[in-house]
């Protein structure tokens, strides 16, 4: 089994379209630091107007501690389509490049080649969002320095103490790493069906955006279905920057998403051994 | 309501204290609070506002003859009221020009209580009415209250102890309207659990409550208005 | 003895098309197995089930006297192939597919051995370039090479020169004979050209429409004795008559403009000087094996551009 994950993670490293993703967040993240630093003070006054006609507001609001939460807001929502181009790729890319038949002959069982390539499509979402964290946490710290969190969500202003944040963001990362993976096991399970990459990588993020659409509108018979949506457990990790932790619903989110990377692993499994490889 | 406050302003200007026993003891307070020119306070501030989750904090506070003030968390972010500048008694008394009318007695947690009631001079000051609730022997207000035509009524209640030769307060409570302020709407995907949470908790009843609690003043060590800009 | 592979009343269904018909065949030890069809014919579908990449729906296979399904890992541990184009990762070198290949066939990949093998087909020099630089023969041989990385005794090869440039296709006959003759394996080769299976196996299979048309040592229907003659000739009536009668005595049809003589082939300059002598104009004439006039028939009738010459 660890030779197998050995053999996949050498082949996803080796691609060139794994780096898109690094080069992609890479970019993306410098960009907004950027952005920051350039004239952070200004986009904060104006993100604060509402809060500041009524309150005075002391202190470093702008810190590295707030620049992480903005990107991971802004860039979670689109880390599902990089995860998707590497995970949708692992059986519909090797059907389309030839290699899966040849891979199918290997006195290898279907179930642990899957494994193996899910477990390495899991430790790409993983490396990516610790590349992003080393990116959007340190890079940010370094150049903002740290500081109490300000956060303005729609109900309330929470703000968390200095010391009270960094544990926060090793959480949400962690949160963040379920989340992601979940969207992987998705295109995964998609991937079985295909026999270009294309088609899982669309569909994947169709459903994540119908989903995220759904979640977003506030109409009560779309309200009802939001709970069974994965899309509404995946931005649980904001539920971490919560005075205190409301831990119970965290924790269930966590265990909804956890429910749907075995349930879509699960399914993979069962459809791939039973499938006949024409490609 | 400030129709009715009114009102009952005329009344007691009348059948109350003579003015110039209210503006006499408002002289007293007025000195006692001029003894202190500067001040740097150490304290606990606690934010109760019913769409602010904040944490109590240790905060430094500035003070400077007339009113200037400043509440001041280092390296960290303090959120404060606009009208936060009327916790300062000074910043009340001190510089405008008012009438000041004596309200009768009243007594609050066993003590007694001289009202005297400020009415603002100037037709356009923001401030319609302030009452200071004022024991006669210490020349210590316990209470006072403000109304404005903006931002409604504040509350400050204060509690005295070690620095009260000084005319400081060991704890300020300040209580304002939140009714009419509004969190925009944000634009970016909430947590469901985090917003079943917030629905859980009382609403509150419409105001904020913030609390300075004092451990330590350093007085009078010549502060620079510098500070305060 | 005991078959290589044997496979027995073997049926795979796709929907409502049955792709292979209850079909039952044995390849044996030192064989070079072939499997002769049109496209369509059920080869791929086969070859795909002794690999397990099909499920077949009923029927049974046996290879290396053990049941495929629930052993299939042990195996496979013994199979190399080449299924179709040898699609390799493109993005790696020759070598790293190589390696990649051997390990996940359970060889401890020795690099050594790895350039040995790419040097057998030719491609050592070329070891570390990646494979998306390399031309279709190229791949095909790298593909031979990882099909043999961890020494099979069986190798199944699906049309194996399809794509190939001339040269190519002569390249993997001989390659295929070395595997046979040098190397002692056993291999399963199918294609659609009756010359390439006549040219390089010892026994062959013949589908059509997903059934065995016919199963034997090919040096049987390569018998020159059961070869017929194809003969255009001006007056194709008289010389019917002619050959009728002695000293031929042959077995003559007619059809169209042509006369179909069963003659082996050897005896053919012998027949073409007595016709001469006779003063019979001739216009053509052909020797045509048996299986290849029996190989046409099958396939004549579903092909187009014969429809369109008859």
């Amino acid at each position: 089994m660890w030779q197998l994950l050995r053999i996949e993670l050498f082949k996803i490293f080796k691609r060139p379209r794994t780096y898109i993703s690094f080069a992609a967040i890479g970019a993306i993240v410098a960009l907004i630091l950027l952005a920051f630093y350039a004239d952070g003070n200004n986009y904060m006054a104006f993100g604060m107007q509402s809060l500041t006609q009524s309150f005075d507001i002391q202190g470093r609001v702008l810190n590295g501690y707030l620049i992480c939460f903005i990107i991971l807001q802004t860039l979670l929502i689109h880390v599902p389509l990089l995860i998707a181009l590497v995970a949708g790729d692992q059986i519909a890319g090797e059907a389309n490049m030839g290699t899966l038949r040849l891979l199918i002959t290997k006195p290898v069982s279907r179930t642990r080649l899957l494994l193996a390539k899910f477990f390495s499509s899991a430790i790409y979402t993983i490396l990516l969002l610790c590349w992003m964290a080393l990116l959007s946490l340190v890079v940010s710290i370094l150049i903002f320095g740290t500081g109490d969190l300000m956060i303005l969500k729609s109900e309330e202003v929470v703000i968390l103490e200095k010391a009270d944040v960094l544990w926060r963001y090793f959480a949400a990362f962690g949160f963040a790493a379920i989340a992601m993976t979940t969207v992987a096991a998705l295109s995964f399970l998609l991937s079985v069906f295909a026999e270009n990459s294309i088609g899982p990588i669309v569909t994947t993020m169709s459903i994540i955006i119908v989903f995220t659409i759904l979640t977003t509108m506030d109409i009560p018979i779309f309200n009802a279905i939001k709970p069974f949506l994965f899309t509404t457990h995946m931005i649980g990790w904001k539920g971490f920057f919560d005075a205190p932790v409301q831990w119970e619903p965290v924790l269930q989110s966590a265990g909804i998403l956890l429910f749907h990377i075995i349930a879509f692993l699960v399914a993979t499994i069962l459809i791939f051994r039973k499938k006949d490889i024409l490609s | 309501m400030k129709k009715n406050l009114l009102i009952s302003c005329f009344l007691l200007l009348f059948l109350g204290l003579q003015a110039q026993e209210a503006d006499k003891l408002l002289a007293a307070v007025k000195s006692k609070l001029e003894s202190v020119k500067d001040y740097t306070g150490e304290a606990t501030l606690s934010v109760n506002v019913s769409f602010m989750n904040v944490p109590d904090s240790k905060v430094k506070v500035y003070f400077l003859q007339p009113d200037n003030f400043k509440i001041l968390k280092p390296d960290g972010i303090s959120i404060l009221p606009k009208g936060g500048m009327s916790i300062s008694l000074n910043s009340l008394i001190s510089g405008k020009e008012f009438t000041a009318v004596p309200g009768g007695y009243t007594s609050m947690n066993g003590r007694k209580l001289a009202m005297i009631k400020l009415l603002p001079i100037n037709e356009n000051s923001d401030i319609v009415l302030s009452t200071l609730l004022v024991e006669e022997k210490t020349a210590l207000v316990w209470k006072a209250t403000t109304t404005t035509r903006e931002n409604g009524t504040y509350e400050s209640m204060l509690e005295y102890g070690r620095f009260a030769r000084w005319g400081l307060p060991d704890k300020i409570l300040f209580v304002f309207n939140t009714n009419t302020f509004k969190l925009p709407k944000g634009v970016t995907m909430e947590y469901e659990g985090s917003k079943k949470a917030a629905a859980s908790r009382p609403q509150g009843d419409g105001k904020g409550r913030v609390t300075l609690v004092y451990s330590n003043y350093i007085i009078n060590t010549g502060l620079k208005p510098a500070l305060f800009k | 003895m005991q078959p290589l592979i044997e496979v027995t009343n073997l049926v795979k269904k796709f929907d409502t098309l049955v792709a292979v018909d209850t079909l039952s065949f044995s390849v044996y030890q030192g064989d070079v197995y072939g499997f002769l069809g049109q496209n369509g014919a059920g080869k791929s579908t086969t070859l795909r089930m002794l690999l397990s990449l099909i499920l077949p729906s009923s029927g049974s296979i046996r290879l290396f006297g053990e049941e495929l399904t629930p052993n299939h890992k042990s195996i496979l541990s013994r199979v190399g192939a080449v299924i179709e184009r040898p699609d390799l990762y493109k993005y790696l070198t020759a070598l790293e597919n190589l390696r990649i290949f051997a390990r996940m066939s359970g060889v401890k990949p020795n690099d050594r051995l790895l350039m040995d093998q790419l040097e057998m087909v030719g491609l050592a020099e070329r070891a570390q370039s990646k494979v998306a630089t390399y031309s279709q023969g190229m791949k095909q041989r790298l593909g031979i090479a990882v099909a043999l990385v961890h020494n099979p005794d069986l190798v199944i090869l699906d049309e194996p020169t399809n794509g190939l440039d001339p040269q190519g296709i002569a390249d993997m006959r001989n390659l295929i004979l070395r595997l046979s003759r040098e190397f002692k394996k056993t291999v399963v080769v199918s294609s659609h050209l009756l010359t390439e299976i006549e040219q390089i196996a010892t026994r062959m299979i013949i589908l059509d429409k997903g059934k065995k048309m016919m199963e034997g040592a090919v040096a049987d229907y390569f018998q020159p004795a059961s070869n017929k003659v194809h003969l255009g000739v001006v007056q194709p009536a008289q010389v019917m008559e002619l050959l009728q009668k002695d000293p031929w005595n042959l077995l003559v049809e007619q059809s169209r403009d042509e006369l179909i003589v069963s003659l082996g082939s050897d005896k053919v300059p012998e027949l073409t000087r007595y016709l001469v002598e006779q003063g019979v104009l001739i216009q053509s004439i052909r020797s045509v094996n048996s299986l290849e006039a029996y190989f046409l028939s099958l396939t004549s009738g579903n092909q187009h551009v014969a429809t369109f010459t008859n």
